[in-house]
């Protein structure tokens, strides 16, 4: 097995009182899109920009392609694209200047490349920064942190002010960069955002580790919602006691249901009786999420 | 050093170091041929000027009053300015407007971008210096006013080393703070303090003290009349060596900020 991309030990970043890190641990193999989820101000930045040797840890290390992150920084960033939460360019600039700018640095990079990127979002890289929206600034920075076809891309929010249709093409970049058994590390406030493209995410809240879990996992994981159609009136405590059933919510002939686990139990209590129509939805994976963060309040306070 | 880094500062800064260089240059020629006929008027007003007045306006210059109001006060107010701000905004400036994060984020060190910076400054600097020396000498030849090429210059290496101690000043608390305001009202009060306890210190009989002032060593020894004071450039090159190693070494050692 190869060495992992992004290896933290016992990370710590401490501003006086108030710590924004606290003693993570998180693991992030080659060769896949790990989504870093987090409230903000949870510390995601924190990490991240750790990662890069922008901020210096407390205590505790990290390992960025088998690299330390302080002594070999040089190094690991020649090897990583980076696109920060708060974008912010050079505004007298136009996208090709800035873009150049950041290629000699690089000591060049393939302008055939650049320029398929470009078309790809469909960036226009002739007007200055300062005339650009965010979204359009966000596409120079995508554009930047992908050029060098780098091992490791980190990318924190990077979503801002993307139109629905670019994020899609977006996603299908980091999916190429995956299959290509490259890594990408791609922070979020919302589990939506990453989704579609993440194999795995963490969860981190106040700047301590929640949860690593599998996308898949997470999805068996997640509440459920039913809704059935009856051809006449129900009782209404007709899945009372029913096994899985959270919440169930009957109004006359129609019934909704919220469940995790099985369906099968849910089903043989509605089928005492006649049904017309019956409707899944989507698997809440938000509402999950969202319960990981209230679990780890309830567990601070306590 | 990265040459992509020093071409990106260079051609940021290329605006203003013009607008200086010319607006100096017009200043200079302008004031040298209006004093040429002003200069024994002058000599008359400042001669009957208490002391504590004339303190601020130098007239013990070849030229007189004029020359040593452009050599003594304009140039070298424009320059320290100019230096101040630049310094302050080197390093700090890019961190506060949130640049820095992508900048640092390739794969160039702390170090490179630094030194790039300040070799910017100094490039920012050496231009309207060397520009304006230039157009003095030529004024003061076409308006017969006397100042030698080598007194010329000699003020003028004076007048670089003050505003590169200044910038390199307003770049050690950027490198310190990260905060180019800051920075700017440190190196800028600095400057303004200094300047009038080199003026007033003198006349409370206090001379010894005004040697702290950088100022002190950019016209004490009166270059234009007497050429290089070298103890006294050395003096100000030291002191910019000592700023410009407090902003490696804190620059190297801090959390960044945007």
């Amino acid at each position: 097995m190869s060495t992992p991309a992004i290896e933290t030990h016992s990370l710590t970043k401490q501003y006086g009182d108030f710590t924004a890190v606290s003693d993570l641990d998180l693991t992030v193999e080659q060769g896949e899109v790990f989504g870093f989820l987090g409230p903000n101000g949870s510390g995601k930045s924190t990490t991240i920009r750790t990662l890069l040797d922008q901020i210096r840890p407390s205590s505790g290390s990290a390992r960025v392609l088998d690299m330390d992150s302080r002594a070999d920084s040089l190094k690991i960033r020649a090897e990583i694209g980076y696109v920060p939460g708060d974008l912010a360019l050079y505004p007298n600039l136009t996208g090709e200047q800035t873009l150049k700018y950041f290629a000699r640095l690089r000591g060049g990079v393939d302008q055939s490349f650049v320029d398929s990127l470009a078309e790809r979002l469909q960036a226009d890289l002739s007007k200055k920064i300062k005339e650009y929206s965010t979204g359009n600034r966000q596409k120079i920075g995508l554009i930047q942190a992908f050029m060098h076809r780098p091992r490791l891309l980190i990318l924190d929010e990077p979503n801002a002010g993307l139109d629905p249709l670019i994020q899609q093409e977006f996603h299908t970049m980091l999916r190429e960069v995956r299959d290509e058994g490259r890594t990408v590390f791609l922070s979020s406030h919302t589990l939506s955002e990453v989704e579609r493209v993440a194999g795995r995410v963490a969860i981190i809240r106040h700047g301590k580790l929640v949860a690593v879990e599998r996308i898949d996992d997470l999805k068996t994981k997640a509440i459920r919602r039913l809704d059935l159609q009856f051809a006449a009136a129900v009782p209404t405590g007709l899945f009372d006691g029913v096994e899985g059933v959270r919440e169930a919510d009957i109004d006359d002939d129609r019934a909704h249901v919220a469940f995790d686990g099985p369906i099968n139990p849910i089903l043989h209590a509605a089928m005492e009786h006649e049904l017309v129509d019956l409707h899944t939805r989507d698997a809440d994976l938000e509402e999950i999420f969202l319960a990981y963060y209230r679990d780890a309040e309830d567990e601070a306070t306590r | 050093m990265s040459t992509a880094l020093l071409t990106r500062d260079v051609a940021d800064r290329r605006i203003p170091v013009a607008a200086i260089t010319i607006g100096l240059t017009i200043l200079t020629i302008g004031a040298l041929g209006a004093g040429s006929g002003l200069q024994s008027t002058m000599d008359d007003l400042t001669e009957n000027m208490p002391e504590a007045l004339s303190a601020f306006i130098p007239g013990d210059v070849p030229g007189g009053y004029v020359v040593g109001e452009v050599f003594n006060l304009i140039a070298p107010l424009v320059l320290v300015a100019y230096a101040v701000m630049t310094g302050a905004s080197a390093i700090a400036g890019e961190e506060d407007r949130g640049t820095m994060s992508v900048l640092i984020a390739q794969p160039v060190s702390r170090r490179q971008v630094l030194t790039a910076k300040a070799v910017g400054l100094l490039s920012a600097l050496l231009v309207p210096t060397i520009v304006f020396g230039a157009a003095a000498v030529l004024a003061s030849s076409w308006f017969d006013i006397g100042l030698t090429a080598a007194n010329v210059a000699a003020t003028c290496a004076h007048l670089l080393t003050l505003a590169l101690f200044f910038g390199a000043l307003a770049l050690a608390v950027g490198g310190l703070t990260g905060n180019s305001s800051v920075a700017a009202m440190v190196a800028g009060g600095v400057a303004a303090v200094a300047y009038m306890s080199d003026s007033l210190l003198p006349l409370a009989d206090l001379d010894a003290l005004a040697k702290i002032s950088p100022w002190y060593y950019y016209s004490s020894s009166t270059p234009l009349t007497n050429g290089l004071d070298v103890v006294h450039v050395v003096v100000l090159l030291s002191l910019t060596a000592i700023a410009t190693a407090v902003a490696f070494v804190a620059f190297e050692r801090r959390d960044l900020k945007g």
